[in-house]
């Protein structure tokens, strides 16, 4: 009985889905892989080329928690890439250590834009991230206008190396946690999870809704940031267009998790579950092509495109299968309750939203 | 001490509070009492913060007070526990208690988990609520939310406590133990107002009543010398009248158009049978939230029911959508334009043509030449005064925006119209001629089903008033019974009704 009431208690978790769908897309690597997906090496490169999408998906969530979203990040993470690369070649005696805090301070700075943009000016979040991953696009290719230029090899050798066949790029990734896990016990996540959850319900707290969304969009930042540089080691040079596309893989990475898109539910774990599911999709259907289909049909080849159509289709049934599961919680609950709210979420009686 | 002077709040045209004064003794329970539209609910957001008064003065222990925002109020020392709960859904209940004033650890800042959690338990305890710290708020039974938004509301440790209608959904015990605990907040000093409609409650807890009518402050009685009529008589203006009344039950046998039977929505309608004629006018009246809003969008399909049964032209309706409803005859229109009826940047014609819609095949025509033409024919015949057939609908005046409703249901005709308080915002012109409307659309066979908030509408245009109260019917209104003094006190639920069908 006991244990029933806590796998009850995990299933209601948002996380669920997501550790289901990890598993799933684990066995199924495993069984396209075979025995090669256990190497350390393996390992080694799905964590190294997927940290930094895992990273963006963390901040990514924190803007989620608020109902918002920041479609700014991919962007703003290729912003830090180029300028980390391309400030210490582009001006002598530029630091390298230099380049690297600038370039992530500046990610937090566009961060805190976005939150005075959504928060204080009340501009619709996909507007003003919007507008503003234009405006650091074109800041990106003032400063390198075609992928080039060299992260020197003691550098990125930290982050491709691994300490006793663990990847450091997975201490990046556990350090972020741990950073995540000690600041949730602080009431200002909280006050963005309540400010998600109902905006009007939390002004009437007390709290202040537009200190909460920046503050939401500041944390965002950091985690860009970090993302960047992740992205840099891993790129080993400047590349000013690529990380855009990294954006909507993001937010469909924290969907998968079982972060809603409306707000107020969901995890940072959740991001990095959905983002490793993200990564090994990919792995998974690579080797499905050139690895089991062969074995049985020999001679077997086909353009890699259809490897993107069944990644993406598994992608598809994924974030339905996320969405569905987060959805039957909620009605659960409004079942326990009473029905006097209309389908649509509003209230039903006369009082307005309006305060 | 606290003091309100000549407090005014104008929402555009319409003035909630006029000159409004309330003062308030630390340790002092009252009442504060009005009926719809009085702007008791207003004087609760001034003092909470979420409305900005326009003028007037808040004095605190002799000072000059300005309560700009939430948190400001919060600072002040006023707590509000709100009607329509200030919870966060998919929070805990000790998250959701603690919201914006967790205890945490000294030098870290962090949430301290053990102390608020005891400190939560304790109030849990206290109040003797039945749930668990880690529930989350979605989950849990209107009357324990109603419960977790007071001791919400008591963690901030106010001076001043404001509970707006909370009791309206508790049970008997648990307002014992509510009243139990005020009392004795009472005695440590706390002031507490106490927003309410049950007029036998706030004999039983508080010692003064501050009555608004109209926005203004009429009345500020002691309790231990006033009796319930007279606090009537000062929120309505009209003596109350008692009187028992008994349906004649025969004459509904010939001609019934709907039949409700034993309809339960959640706690907010509970147990209304109803029958309507052919072409009858049936007013749905009472104080605004008693369930009517909500019996009526259970016919139409917006909200499900949980038990009960609906009939129409004796076929059982039992549709999950409005557009089965549509089709199956009946129309609705709603007071609340803006968000319920109109498109405000379509056209007109558009606006009036699309009930057809949803009469229609999905992949009809509906060409714009065609909809102009046969709109242009509703407008002509209504005098509905407006520019070009193609102008947007927010080009006109509220009260014809609000006749363009109207024409869209006189397009499809529908069998049975509901309305939800249609004229609300309209002036006095334009309201004479939509009553005049369903007069003349109820002679012709049409059946009206109308909430209204307005006594005097109700009392002209409706053939029977069915009163509202917590939910149930409480009066049945007719022939010599429609009188504003017997509607009055049916609102305020002083009125028995001993006849079987009505009430169970």
């Amino acid at each position: 009985m006991k244990q029933n009431n806590t796998w009850m208690k995990f299933r209601r978790q948002p996380e669920y889905m997501g550790v289901v769908l990890l598993a799933v897309i684990i066995i199924l690597n495993i069984i396209t892989q075979g025995s090669d997906f256990f190497k350390a090496s393996s390992f080694q490169t799905i964590l190294s080329t997927n940290t930094p999408l895992i990273i963006l998906t963390m901040g990514q969530c924190v803007v989620l928690f608020t109902g918002n979203i920041d479609i700014s990040t991919g962007i703003t993470m290729t912003l830090v890439n180029v300028f980390a690369v391309m400030m210490p070649q582009n001006v002598p005696g530029f630091p390298v250590w230099l380049a690297y805090v600038t370039g992530f301070l500046l990610a937090v700075l566009i961060g805190f834009a976005n939150g005075i943009l959504v928060g204080y000016f009340r501009i619709p979040p996909m507007l003003a991230t919007y507008g503003m991953s234009y405006i650091v696009a074109g800041i990106c290719l003032i400063i390198c206008d075609r992928p080039q230029g060299k992260v020197s090899r003691d550098i990125w050798k930290i982050y491709k190396g691994n300490i006793a066949g663990i990847p450091n790029s997975l201490f990046f990734v556990l350090c972020l946690v741990l950073v995540w896990l000690v600041m949730k016990r602080h009431p200002g996540i909280k006050e963005i999870y309540a400010l998600g959850g109902d905006e009007k319900n939390t002004y009437l707290t007390g709290i202040s809704t537009v200190r909460t969304t920046i503050r939401a969009y500041l944390i965002s930042g950091f985690f860009v940031g970090c993302a960047g540089i992740a992205w840099t080691m891993m790129l080993a040079s400047a590349n000013p267009t690529t990380g855009d596309a990294k954006t909507l893989q993001s937010i469909a990475a924290a969907l998968l998790g079982g972060t809603l898109i409306s707000g107020g539910w969901g995890s940072m774990i959740c991001g990095v579950l959905g983002a490793l599911f993200l990564g090994l999709v990919t792995n998974t259907t690579t080797y499905l092509f050139i690895n089991l289909i062969p074995k049985f049909i020999p001679g077997f080849s086909v353009s890699t495109y259809y490897q993107d159509f069944v990644a993406q289709l598994i992608i598809l049934v994924g974030i339905t299968l996320s969405v569905m599961a987060n959805s039957r919680v909620r009605t659960d609950a409004s079942k326990a309750s009473r029905p006097d709210k209309t389908p649509s979420g509003g209230n039903s009686g006369k009082d307005g939203d309006r305060q | 001490m606290l003091e309100l002077k000549n407090i005014n709040k104008s929402y555009g045209a319409v003035r909630a509070l006029r000159n409004a004064s309330v003062t308030l003794k630390s340790g002092e329970i009252i009442a504060l009492l009005g009926a719809n539209g009085s702007g008791k609910s207003t004087m609760v957001k001034v003092l909470g913060g979420s409305v900005k008064c326009d003028s007037g003065t808040i004095l605190m222990d002799g000072k000059t007070v300005d309560i700009s925002s939430s948190a400001e109020s919060r600072r002040l020392g006023f707590s509000v526990a709100y009607q329509e709960l200030s919870l966060i859904p998919r929070m805990t209940v000790c998250e959701n208690v603690m919201l914006g004033h967790y205890i945490r650890k000294k030098p870290s800042g962090r949430i301290d988990i053990e102390e608020n959690r005891k400190y939560v338990q304790e109030l849990l305890d206290r109040f003797k609520i039945e749930c668990s710290l880690d529930d989350l708020a979605s989950d849990l039974s209107p009357s324990v939310r109603s419960m977790i938004e007071i001791i919400k509301a008591v963690s901030w440790k106010p001076g001043y406590l404001l509970l707006d209608e909370v009791t309206a959904t508790l049970h008997t015990d648990e307002v014992e133990v509510l009243f139990r605990n005020m009392r004795s907040m009472a005695a440590e000093g706390v002031a507490i107002v106490m927003v309410t409609h049950r007029l036998g409650e706030i004999y039983e807890i508080a010692d003064r009543a501050v009555i608004l009518r109209g926005g203004e402050s009429v009345a500020d009685v002691n309790l231990r010398q006033t009796d319930m009529d007279t606090i009537v008589y000062h929120m309505t203006g009209k003596m109350p009248e008692s009187v028992i009344y008994k349906q004649a039950e025969a004459e509904f046998s010939r001609d019934r158009i709907l039949e409700v039977k034993n309809l339960v929505i959640g706690e907010r309608v509970r147990n209304v049978s109803m029958s309507v004629r052919r072409g009858e006018i049936i007013g749905l009246g009472g104080l605004e939230g008693q369930g009517q809003s909500q019996f009526i969008r259970a016919i139409y399909g917006v909200i499900p029911y949980s038990s009960g049964e609906i009939r129409l032209n004796g076929k059982i309706l039992d549709h999950v959508n409005t557009t089965e409803a549509v089709r199956a005859g009946i129309g609705f229109i709603s007071g609340d334009r803006n968000r319920e009826s109109i498109f405000s940047q379509r056209s007109i014609g558009e606006n009036i043509y699309s009930a057809k819609l949803a009469v229609g095949s999905d992949f009809g025509s509906a060409v714009t030449g065609k909809i102009n033409v046969q709109t242009q024919k509703i407008v002509d015949d209504y005098g509905i005064k407006i520019g070009k057939i193609s102008d947007p609908v927010s080009s006109l005046s509220g009260g014809n925006q609000q006749k363009v409703v109207f024409g869209r249901w006189i397009f499809v005709t529908p069998n049975v119209l509901l309305l939800d308080d249609p004229t609300k915002g309209v002036d006095v012109a334009a309201r004479h001629e939509l009553q005049k409307f369903l007069k003349n659309s109820a002679n012709r066979g049409m059946t009206v089903l109308m909430v209204s908030c307005d006594n005097d509408e109700l009392l002209e245009v409706s053939d029977r008033i069915c009163v509202f109260y917590e939910g149930r019917i409480s009066a049945v209104l007719e022939g010599e019974n429609k009188t504003e003094e017997k509607l009055v006190s049916a609102m305020m639920g002083m009125m028995k009704v001993s006849q079987e069908g009505v009430q169970e």
